[in-house]
């Protein structure tokens, strides 16, 4: 079990959605444990990979493919707590989708012969699975092209089929959505690859490790440059935003989540890539990236705001919420970069409750829009929790993890920029700029769970009550997950420290 | 083991178990917690104990002296009361939050450091919140989410002020401060928005006449008090808080008098109160620190004797307004009885705790060179006998008669009033309980014939104005509208920038949109092209890759348990893996 830990971690998720594939007709609607099984079992391989770097330890897997390139996969304090949580999300959101698609499928297809409903219920969950490989690989891959590779496997397959298939929206728009959501996956990748090609000219290798040798080198710059004008794209900092609102509102919630992740996840490939190995190098970055940080913090925040579609609400604090992260990573201190860090597992925890909370809200009620919805705690008090306790972890309240994060975060950047008056103005808007997510996370759980209940939801000829166990419970473990970070972010942060402390 | 458990702990980890017991057995279980918090802080001892590490910084939940006790005394006290208040409540969420706001206050009354400090202090504004919302009103709903954005405006002002004092100090322990630096004028901003310093004040005359019967006596006791703590060890002596709080006691008399509301009026008059204290810790001596504790312990119980009081007519007759009330001394006199002991004490009436405590902050004030400031608290105290003192009473229980014909509230209301209008003509009398807590050694006599007698007189001449203005019928009549005060700042703004997200973001959302998408050529050519496009791949795979490659196929047919189309997104996705093995092996070719 414990030979090839890493290839399992990325691989069985894969093989699992080969499984499912084959055997689609005599499985069925057991598909979606099948998915949530093979996931625990990589999660239980995490941890054990887990428990030998909290000793000391780091594993490194060779599997060469060429001259250049390998599958080689490498697991430090950095990846495996991002893997860990990553992992943990995607088990979760399968157990949600369990019931979720078959509502969807419901939806879009109307009533169809049991042959054709398993087909489309199990081509979800091998799709979904595939996610799974695609974040596995990003965390663990030691070569700069199977990481192109891996984000590409994301944006392409499950990003582009899942959309195109079980979305929101007629069918010609969700294709076009997941065509616009396709191309601007790959835009963004195609600049990272040119990057990754201009330092192979200059370093003759692709390997991440290599990267130090490019330091002090004069490409180093416009390697940077077009790496991090690729991330930009990934993480939807304005200009390169405008995708974001489009392609989380009309994903099915059950993978909004992941969605969030997809687009964060991009912190760490910037942390990995450039950062830890150009740090000198990049420090002139470190101004215009806050500053267009900080324009996306409040731009984001001001768009949350004027939404009235849940969907789209969610989709837009998710610009916003993304930009803290980078705001951390992007003051180049060792706190601010582990706070930023610790900030992305935080957001991707509370966007994953967040996007299902209002999944859960649009299934029960079918209404998407906020204005016509309200009252709805005496109905569904757990969704209540569920949403006023993503609310706390985005808007970083105490005991939360969001707030550990915060913390941190803002320490590190106040470190580096205290003596520079703009850099402080700097700081201090961030700060401040934490009272929009407040204002527009509680204002709208405010504003559809409390006051009085609507006369046409009452009314209405299905019951309101909140969801099957299976859609709730994994949403509250996340909660109470990010309540445990929050109280006790130790051993994350010193996985963390373990890598960025030595900047 | 005992000595070992953090004050906040028995509250917040208590309030969890209150869903899962019924009947009489929960209700013993909420009496029982006080009870045991009470025997806790009895047995602490003193100086710092439970530390925990935290990041890098050792937590200290339960920092022990003379200060930290009388506030935790009566934090527990005033919980006991107002629980016993609540009892009849069946709302489990009101009570879980109202243990959760008790322990958030005891938590930043004994928290050593300023992490956990800010920790309770959002737990403080969370829990209350909720006890705003439990009152299922749309008028609730909106005045609790103003309440959160002020507090959290508050907070991050303090977050900020914190993380920058850590920076510059490099000692996270909670401790005199000082004005000296933007990180404390920022943690001075934070407090002060709790201990309503105007011009930060306008959210507690919007939200506690709108929180519940039960809730707001919490909130009276809790909120405000723990704020006056913080600053009393931080910025003890601070010149500012002199003459914020003198205008604090000064300015809320004139929208008490119009004010309609009864829970209202008693609001203002809060604000007034936690002004002598405010005014008292910037004069910053011994006696001012312990007049400023003694009238804290004081106000808490008087204050929340006038809420529940008031809580109680609300309660039975379901109306609260000026206007609206009167003549309820027939059927309610025990509840009235209560209100004028209240009342009494808010007033300084000697013989009533009011007096003792409210004289040794006038007292420390006189020693000092400050005649204006001494002017504008007399000023006030006669101002507070004038709308709490004759106001609340007199509209609520005698005046016209209204018509209304209740009955006295449930027991446990009853007796809970009861005891707190027991305490307040106790330590009246006797106040020495109160002074051997106080901080700093008292040795200060309350009843002299200066004290009594100057405070007779200032009352009976307060009292004179009231009927004379009454009888001539100069007095102002209470507004049916609502009072603005400084929130209209706030709600103006507020306006605006919901217009600003609604038309300017949208339209530059809708520019980006446009521009960027259509710039590409992509969005005008998507509609038709995108399922053109879809299907020419379609196309592509089936009819051009499908059958050339026939040994994949075939091999895939073999594989398949039921011969049938084969679904051709599945395709693709088989196919796509491989044209990225291949590229990345042509990659790996290249050399």
């Amino acid at each position: 079990m414990t030979s090839h830990i890493l290839l399992q971690i990325v691989m069985i998720p894969a093989i699992a959605s080969m499984v499912i594939f084959l055997t689609r007709h005599k499985i069925g609607e057991k598909a979606g444990w099948i998915s949530v099984i093979s996931l625990v079992y990589t999660t239980a391989l995490i941890c054990l990979v887990g428990l030998k770097i909290y000793g000391g330890e780091t594993i490194y897997e060779k599997y060469p493919l060429g001259a250049e390139v390998s599958l080689n996969l490498f697991a430090d304090g950095l990846s495996l707590p991002v893997a860990l949580i990553i992992n943990l999300i995607c088990i979760a959101l399968a157990s949600y989708s369990i019931h979720y698609v078959e509502h969807r499928i419901e939806l879009i297809y109307g009533e169809v012969d049991k042959r054709t409903w398993r087909i489309y219920y199990t081509r979800f969950f091998l799709l979904y699975n595939l996610f799974s490989t695609g974040f596995m690989g990003i965390c663990f891959a030691t070569n700069l092209i199977a990481m192109y590779f891996f984000m590409e496997l994301l944006t392409v397959i499950p990003l582009y089929f899942i959309m195109a298939q079980f979305g929101y929206s007629d069918y010609i728009t969700r294709y076009n959505v997941a065509l616009m959501c396709l191309f601007w996956g790959v835009i963004g990748a195609m600049f990272v690859l040119i990057g990754i090609l201009l330092a192979y000219t200059q370093i003759g290798s692709f390997e991440i490790a290599a990267m130090k040798n490019l330091a002090g080198n004069p490409f180093a710059f416009w390697v940077a440059l077009l790496i991090f004008i690729g991330l930009a794209s990934k993480l939807a900092i304005v200009p390169l935003h405008v995708w974001m609102p489009w392609v989380h509102a009309e994903h099915p919630t059950c993978i909004a989540g992941l969605l969030a992740i997809y687009a964060n996840i991009a912190v760490y490939i910037g942390v990995r890539v450039l950062i830890l190995p150009l740090h000198d190098d990049i420090k002139v970055f470190c101004i215009p990236i806050m500053v267009l940080a900080l324009i996306t913090m409040i731009y984001g925040a001001f768009l949350t705001l004027a939404q009235t579609d849940i969907k789209r609400f969610c989709a837009c604090s998710t610009i916003s919420q993304i930009s803290y992260s980078v705001f951390g990573i992007g003051a180049l201190t060792i706190y601010s970069i582990e706070g930023g860090m610790f900030y992305f597992l935080s957001h991707i925890l509370g966007k994953a409750i967040l996007f299902s909370t209002a999944g859960i809200v649009v299934y029960v009620t079918g209404i998407r829009d906020i204005r016509q919805l309200g009252g709805l705690w005496s109905k569904m008090p757990v969704t209540t929790i569920l949403w006023m306790s993503c609310a706390m972890i985005l808007s970083a309240l105490p005991p939360t993890s969001g707030f550990v994060g915060k913390w941190i975060l803002f320490t590190g950047a106040f470190q580096k920029l205290y003596a520079d008056p703009i850099g402080l103005t700097i700081v201090i808007v961030g700060i401040l700029s934490t009272i929009l997510t407040l204002i527009y996370t509680f204002l709208t759980g405010i504003r559809i769970f409390f006051g009085s209940l609507k006369p046409e939801l009452s009314s209405s000829n299905h019951e309101i009550k909140d969801p099957p166990l299976t859609m709730s419970l994994p949403l509250l473990t996340l909660a109470a997950i990010a309540l445990i970070l929050g109280v006790y972010p130790k051993p994350i942060l010193n996985l963390f420290h373990s890598v960025i402390g030595l900047l | 083991m005992i000595n070992s458990v953090p004050p906040a702990a028995i509250f917040i980890i208590g309030a969890f178990l209150i869903p899962f017991l019924r009947g009489r057995l929960k209700s013993a279980y909420m009496l029982l917690l006080p009870v045991l918090a009470l025997i806790n802080l009895l047995n602490m001892p003193k100086g710092k104990s439970c530390i925990i590490k935290f990041l890098d910084y050792n937590l200290i939940l339960a920092r022990v002296d003379n200060l930290s006790l009388v506030f935790g005394y009566i934090f527990v006290l005033i919980t006991l009361i107002a629980v016993l208040y609540a009892l009849h409540v069946k709302d489990d969420m009101q009570h879980m939050t109202a243990f959760c706001y008790a322990g958030g206050a005891l938590g930043v009354t004994f928290a050593g450091d300023l992490f956990s400090l800010f920790v309770f202090w959002e737990i403080l504004a969370l829990s209350s919140v909720l006890l705003i919302l439990a009152r299922k009103k749309e008028a609730s709903r909106a005045a609790a989410f103003r309440y959160f954005v002020w507090h959290f405006v508050g907070g991050v002002c303090l977050l900020g002020g914190i993380i920058l004092y850590v920076q510059n100090r490099g000692t996270i322990e909670f401790d005199y401060i000082g004005l000296t630096d933007l990180a404390s004028y920022l943690i001075l901003a934070g407090f002060c928005l709790n201990a309503v310093v105007f011009p930060l004040h306008a959210w507690l005359p919007d939200a506690y006449p709108k929180a519940t019967v039960t809730g707001a006596v919490f909130m009276s006791a809790l909120t405000t008090k723990s704020a006056v703590y913080v600053l009393a060890r931080t910025f003890p002596g601070a010149d500012i808080l002199i003459w914020a709080g003198a205008f604090m006691t000064c300015f809320p008399i004139f929208y008490a008098v119009i004010e309609n509301d009864m829970r209202g009026v008693l609001a203002y008059s809060l604000i007034n109160q936690v002004g002598f204290m405010v005014c008292g810790i910037g004069i910053g001596t011994p006696l001012a620190i312990n007049g400023v504790t003694a009238h804290a312990f004081c106000h808490i119980i008087y204050k929340a004797l006038l809420f529940m009081s008031v809580g109680s007519v609300l309660h039975m007759t379901g109306k609260i307004r000026a206007t609206d009330l009167g003549g309820l001394y027939k059927t309610m006199p025990f509840t009235a009885i209560c209100c004028i002991i209240g009342a009494a004490s808010i007033s300084g009436l000697p013989l009533t705790s009011g007096f003792i405590s409210k004289s040794m902050t006038l007292t420390a004030v006189g020693l000092q060179d400050l005649p204006i400031i001494w002017f504008m608290l007399y000023f006030a105290s006669a101002g507070v006998f004038h709308h709490a003192g004759i106001k609340v009473p007199y509209f609520t229980f005698f005046s016209d008669d209204s018509g209304i014909r209740t009955k006295e509230p449930p027991f446990n209301m009853c007796l809970a009033m009861g005891i707190a209008a027991f305490l307040c003509i106790f330590l009246g009398v006797y106040p020495k309980p109160l002074y051997d807590i106080l901080p700093y050694p008292v040795d200060y006599i309350p009843y002299t014939a200066f004290h009594v007698l100057g405070m007779l007189q200032l009352l009976m001449f307060g009292a004179l104005a009231f009927t004379l203005l009454i009888l001539s019928g100069y007095y102002p009549a209470e507004l049916r509208a609502v009072n603005l005060d400084t929130d209209w700042f706030v709600r103006l703004p507020g306006r605006a920038f919901v217009w600003f997200c609604k038309k300017p973001v949208i339209a530059l959302m809708n520019f980006f949109d446009r521009s960027v998408l259509k710039g590409v050529g992509v969005a005008r050519s998507l509609p038709a092209g995108s399922v053109a496009c879809e299907k020419g791949v379609d196309k592509f795979y089936h009819v051009g890759l499908t059958s050339a490659p026939a040994v994949i196929y075939n091999w895939v047919n073999r594989l398949r348990i039921e011969a049938g189309y084969l679904p051709r997104n599945l395709m693709y996705i088989l196919i796509s893996f491989f044209c990225f093995l291949f590229v990345i092996l042509l990659l790996g070719a290249i050399k």
